[in-house]
């Protein structure tokens, strides 16, 4: 009941701010309410992942355009840092004293330093690089140069055949991989399955998988798809920064499991490499997933310091349009919303995980 | 239910709390000129970080062409330039603070928009250069006109107009630009000189500014097209008609000032042995030109005397004087063929 009374006042306080701001707005003669993002936007946006026209599209799809990059550079930070993250971890707990002294170097180096400054100088040091003008070519599949990477990229540009031998070829094994959990099947199927997939692949390759090449032309380079520098720097610089942390949590996970199960491993004859396989990081898993989760959180949040290099994020875009249309106080309140759905959800997913992973001992609980 | 005495203080106090906060009423500014008097200077924001415009050279003094304007405002409501504050600002937060009541006036380059003009709460008072938006390429690129930028990448700050006026030339031209957005001018002139864009996007006194600021001055050039017109202002809250006009007059002053061929140096004899009744009145030997704001009615002598003409100002801060070597155009009087001019003194 005290709970029930709590929230109540806690509603009440938040519906009379949001109240007198809207007075504090309209007397001063500053509109307010959310209706300005469905207005045309004048907003430029370089290589949008989702299709994206300024003038033609509303404010809404220029914002969902940064979510989308917030996403792809969040996610693609997580997965970087967290792989280097755990080698860095088990390379810190290495006997070898020049491998240990390097890590640790390495741990504080980047852990102390701001984020910030770490972005700009992964910044300016891929700004370094050869101009586009002479941007160096490998094997005229790919270029690099200082405004990205541009890869060679595949389209699907034949008709209903094609696209259907595609769809097949991907979808069959994925199929067969199910269907094998649940029910062993004789082995020729697993050979049928793999000749049918490659022989819809080649149909679909022959068929209408047509190679978009880069090539230089005009200004810059056109086709295929590119790695922004922006991009890049944004993902080395969170991936270098908050491998550290990882590894760290990482480090004091696996020297959290009690002695007693290293001197269990050794007594059977694991070597160290075997026993950190098979029997402490399985066990240092279940431990590690909170602070990782923390640590994603955190992750996703300095994403948004992709404005200083020009990266056009969640929080690089609402600036625009706070700065276009002037409404400073409801789009926060829309990238605040927005930071926090994305958090939650990766809570739920690694709380998820947790329940996975096999329980902890009674022994390890204390 | 039982509860304890001290769960029941604290929903007691939470209960109050919120009744104080329904008492409240909306908050208003109250009159900005009663308060600037009466807080005794004058709050301006600026970027205080811009060369020419607002920035602290090596001895700490505030200078720049918007810091002449903040101490004119200051001249003329005491008679002294020295009373103020100035309030640093960035893009994203230089109409905020304005709206809060952090600043009585905001300086930085605002571009002067209908949009920024009614739905903010704020008053565009007066365009204090008129600029235009222009690009700087590098030389080697051999561009003489901005419509061959068909497919380049130019390097832009965020959260200005001149994305939406970038967007509408290339439309009007039918090329395709890519623009590159930079939060701080600094990282933005750091890509463009590498090379990260073909061309940067500024208005032409801050490109002016840039270039003879740039690693190589000889290797870059401004483009002759200019994109678009920007007339570049200050804004002050919208409500107190007292302080926009005091500060509209102010603006003139500096203008009729040049106008007169009244300068910092010449200003105090001219005062004491003309006999041209236009400058005596101008200067407050006779009439009575600040009664209506309740100020001294020789408050556009304080202001020359103490800041100079629009000319001075303009040639101390962004004119070969001050280091920038830009052409005053559009902005010199309408007697030169410029746009400044002064409504009348009397």
């Amino acid at each position: 009941m005290v709970l029930g009374f709590l929230g109540a006042i806690l509603i009440a306080a938040i519906t009379f701010a949001a109240y007198k701001i809207n007075i504090d707005l309209t007397s001063r003669g500053i509109s307010s309410g959310f209706g300005y993002l469905l207005g045309p936007s004048a907003i430029p946006i370089d290589n949008p992942p989702i299709p994206y026209r300024p003038y033609e599209n509303t404010y809404i799809r220029a914002f969902s355009v940064g979510v989308v990059n917030t996403l792809l550079v969040s996610l693609a930070g997580i997965l970087c840092a967290t792989l280097l993250g755990g080698l860095l971890g088990i390379v810190r707990l290495s006997s070898h004293p020049l491998l240990k002294a390097v890590s640790k170097g390495y741990v504080e180096l980047f852990r102390n330093v701001p984020v910030v400054l770490q972005l700009m100088f992964w910044y300016m040091a891929i700004l370094h690089m050869p101009t586009v003008r002479q941007a160096v070519s490998l094997y005229d599949l790919a270029f690099i140069s200082n405004r990205g990477l541009n890869l060679p990229w595949l389209h699907i540009s034949g008709g209903p055949i094609s696209v259907s031998a595609l769809g097949l070829a991907l979808a069959i094994p994925l199929v067969w991989i199910g269907v094998r959990r649940s029910r062993s099947l004789p082995a020729w199927v697993g050979r049928a399955v793999a000749m049918t997939t490659a022989l819809l692949a080649a149909v679909a390759a022959l068929t209408g998988l047509e190679v978009d090449l880069p090539r230089k032309s005009g200004f810059s380079i056109v086709g295929g798809v590119s790695i922004t520098t922006e991009f890049a720097t944004l993902l080395i610089g969170l991936t270098v920064y908050f491998s550290t942390y990882i590894g760290e949590i990482l480090r004091s996970s696996i020297a959290g499991i009690s002695g007693g199960q290293w001197e269990g491993a050794s007594s059977l004859g694991l070597s160290r490499w075997l026993t950190l396989r098979l029997v402490i990081i399985p066990q240092a898993l279940r431990r590690m997933l909170p602070p990782l989760s923390n640590q994603y959180a955190n992750l996703i949040k300095t994403s948004s310091l992709a404005v200083v290099i020009g990266f056009q994020d969640i929080v690089s875009i609402t600036n625009t349009i706070i700065n276009q249309t002037g409404q400073a106080i409801e789009s926060i309140i829309l990238i605040a919303t927005t930071y926090l759905i994305i958090n939650l959800a990766i809570s739920a997913l690694l709380n998820i995980a947790e329940g996975w992973l096999p329980g902890l001992t009674s022994a390890q609980e204390r | 239910m039982k509860m304890n005495s001290g769960i029941r203080r604290a929903m007691i106090a939470a209960a109050a709390g919120l009744g104080l906060f329904a008492a409240a009423g909306p908050a208003f500014a109250g009159a900005d000129f009663d308060r600037v008097k009466q807080q005794g200077f004058v709050r301006c924001g600026a970027s205080m970080k811009a060369i020419g415009f607002s920035y602290y050279d090596s001895n700490g003094m505030a200078k720049g062409f918007d810091v002449d304007f903040c101490r004119a405002i200051s001249a003329a409501m005491f008679g002294v330039p020295d009373n103020v504050r100035f309030v640093s600002t960035t893009i994203p937060t230089r109409f905020v603070v304005l709206q809060t009541n952090e600043v009585d006036v905001q300086l930085q380059t605002i571009a002067l928009t209908i949009l920024r003009d009614t739905t903010l709460g704020l008053t565009n008072v007066a365009t204090l250069l008129h600029n235009g938006l222009g690009i700087m390429v590098a030389k080697d690129l051999n561009i003489d006109k901005a419509e061959k930028l068909d497919g380049a990448t130019l390097c832009i700050q965020q959260g200005t107009t001149m994305e939406r006026a970038a967007l509408d030339f290339a439309k009007a031209k039918g090329i395709t630009i890519k623009l590159q957005q930079y939060d701080n001018i600094e990282t933005e002139k750091a890509a463009f000189y590498a090379g990260r864009c073909d061309g940067m996007l500024n208005d032409l006194l801050s490109l002016q500014r840039d270039k003879v600021s740039a690693p190589k001055p000889d290797n870059y050039a401004i483009l002759p097209d200019i994109l678009s017109k920007e007339s570049d202002g200050l804004m002050v809250r919208s409500g107190d008609s007292e302080w926009e006009k005091l500060v509209r007059w102010t603006f003139f002053a500096l203008v009729q000032a040049e106008e007169y061929g009244l300068t910092k140096d010449n200003v105090e004899e001219i005062r004491k042995t003309t006999s041209n009744p236009d400058i005596r009145r101008f200067l407050g030997v006779e009439g009575n030109l600040g009664k209506g704001f309740g100020i001294s009615d020789s408050f556009a002598y304080d202001i020359v005397r103490h800041v100079g003409n629009y000319g001075e100002v303009f040639e101390r801060n962004l004119g070969k004087a001050g280091g920038i070597g830009a052409e005053r155009g559009l902005n010199k009087t309408w007697r030169d063929g410029g746009l400044m001019i002064s409504q009348m003194w009397q």
